[in-house]
């Protein structure tokens, strides 16, 4: 109780001082693979061209070097960055500016020859998915062989004392069934750090009945997770067991700080923002960008924009509607993750607590 | 309040409040390798702006240099880097198309409030 109450007070203050210190930045949203579950919808010919370099510079530089903590990270997102001829370049140039990066990727191109070349740029953090064993990884990828490549992949990343790296699963009606034999896989490969997330019914995983867990199936998830994670804090001795854990997608009733280190803090517009590829400024890169984009980085000054806007990120009583309206938990939830309200807003399109009753 | 957002992030009780995800990102850097560095004129003491600092890990299997940061009109730079278990951070400072040569240096004390560094011209 008391616990929770002095959670809610960190909360509020970390919404009124809204330190910005992760920036995303939608490099591209040109991709090589097909994913049934991809939000963004993207595509190898992608009709957006990449943001150029100087024109991300540009915007990042009006945020004051003493408002960037030591922690700040540009995430670089797509769309696939490594597509991107110039992605070392970017690299250097963010670092150059004392400031660490860090990238999401599908591991296709992600060779040791491309390993030293972004080490060399000062990548900090890596993140790579992986979403089912064999021909369902590839299913969900859209492309064959895309599962031995990613391994390939992981295996070249965990073997790096100086990346803070994880993996991330989508996990789906196939792979629901497959936790075991994925934590063994990536254990193997002496990855530190599992990161789990279900999948948000937007792009192209809206209509995809395969994509979704029914409640029972989420439940087992949870449970699989609360387990990994009591197993982990039983050994005392030896090696570390992989860090399993549930990503900080929703609120999650009874689950709450059994699946994840810390409880349910949406810090979408608290401490972060996007840059789009389109220039648009945002939240995550996953929330509506046609409803909460909050300005434009070749109309706008990034860090005014972060000063002085984004009111719906930061107070959510808005979200008190539909389902929301007279919830027992909403304190603690306030409307869920921001992504998961799209369109007319009307009603909160997912409810993880829900899933757990 | 901005003193108690630092207060508590200051604790390492607290710290792992500030270490999250975004629930589509990568995780965070590991902050605590960040250090300020001064780069002055070794003679005049006048800072020195536009100063490259780059850095490595003696005991990493790759040793390439990383950009890391570039000192403004005060000679000042906030510096983040890798650092390894048992390993010390060795750091290059150029202040490139200058007379000014090139410093390497390592750091055994990670706890320094601000890294001076004087540069000197060729003779």
């Amino acid at each position: 109780m008391l616990r929770d109450t002095l959670f809610r007070l960190f909360r509020a203050n970390e919404v009124k001082v809204h330190e910005l210190n992760y920036l995303f930045w939608e490099c591209t949203t040109r991709c090589n693979l097909h994913c049934r579950h991809c939000g963004s919808d993207c595509m190898a010919a992608s009709q957006d061209v990449d943001m150029p370099l100087e024109d991300f510079l540009r915007a990042f530089d009006t945020i004051p070097v003493k408002e960037r903590p030591p922690e700040f990270t540009v995430v670089l997102t797509g769309g696939e960055p490594l597509l991107r001829p110039d992605i070392a370049e970017v690299g250097r140039a963010i670092r150059q500016r004392g400031v660490g990066w860090s990238m999401v990727s599908n591991g296709w191109f992600y060779d040791e020859a491309m390993h030293r070349k972004l080490m060399g740029a000062g990548m900090g953090a890596l993140t790579i998915s992986l979403d089912g064993i064999g021909e369902d990884h590839d299913w969900m990828r859209g492309r064959a062989g895309a599962y031995e490549r990613t391994l390939r992949a992981i295996a070249i990343a965990a073997k790096e004392p100086r990346l803070n790296f994880d993996v991330v699963s989508c996990i789906n009606k196939r792979s629901i069934g497959q936790l075991d034999a994925l934590h063994d896989k990536l254990q193997s490969l002496g990855v530190k750090q599992w990161r789990i997330f279900t999948i948000i019914p937007i792009g192209r995983a809206k209509n995809d009945p395969e994509m979704h867990l029914s409640d029972a199936e989420f439940v087992q998830l949870m449970d699989f997770i609360q387990a990994r994670r009591e197993a982990a804090r039983a050994v005392k001795e030896g090696p570390r067991p992989m860090n399993v854990t549930f990503s900080c997608e929703g609120y999650l009733g009874r689950y709450e700080r059994k699946v994840r280190q810390n409880p349910f803090f949406c810090r979408a517009g608290v401490t972060i923002a996007s840059v789009l590829i389109d220039g648009r400024i945002c939240g995550c890169p996953n929330i509506d960008r046609d409803v909460f984009s909050q300005g434009n980085i070749y109309r706008d000054n990034l860090w005014d924009v972060w000063q002085n806007r984004f009111e719906p990120f930061r107070h959510r009583e808005w979200t008190r509607k539909g389902r929301c309206a007279g919830c027992p938990v909403w304190r603690d939830c306030q409307g869920n993750g921001m992504h998961n309200w799209h369109g007319d807003c009307s009603e909160v399109i997912n409810c993880h607590y829900a899933k757990t009753l | 309040m901005k003193w108690l957002h630092n207060l508590l992030k200051g604790l390492s009780l607290t710290t792992a409040l500030f270490v999250f995800q975004a629930c589509y990102g990568t995780p965070e850097w590991l902050h605590d390798n960040a250090l300020p560095f001064k780069v002055v004129d070794a003679r005049t003491g006048d800072p020195l702006e536009g100063v490259g600092i780059s850095s490595r890990v003696q005991a990493a299997e790759n040793l390439d240099w990383i950009p890391c940061g570039v000192t403004n009109a005060e000679g000042e730079a906030f510096v983040r880097f890798g650092i390894m278990e048992g390993a010390n951070p060795q750091f290059r400072i150029e202040a490139a198309g200058t007379d000014y040569l090139v410093k390497d240096t390592v750091l055994t004390d990670l706890s320094h409030h601000l890294v001076e560094i004087k540069l000197s011209k060729a003779e």
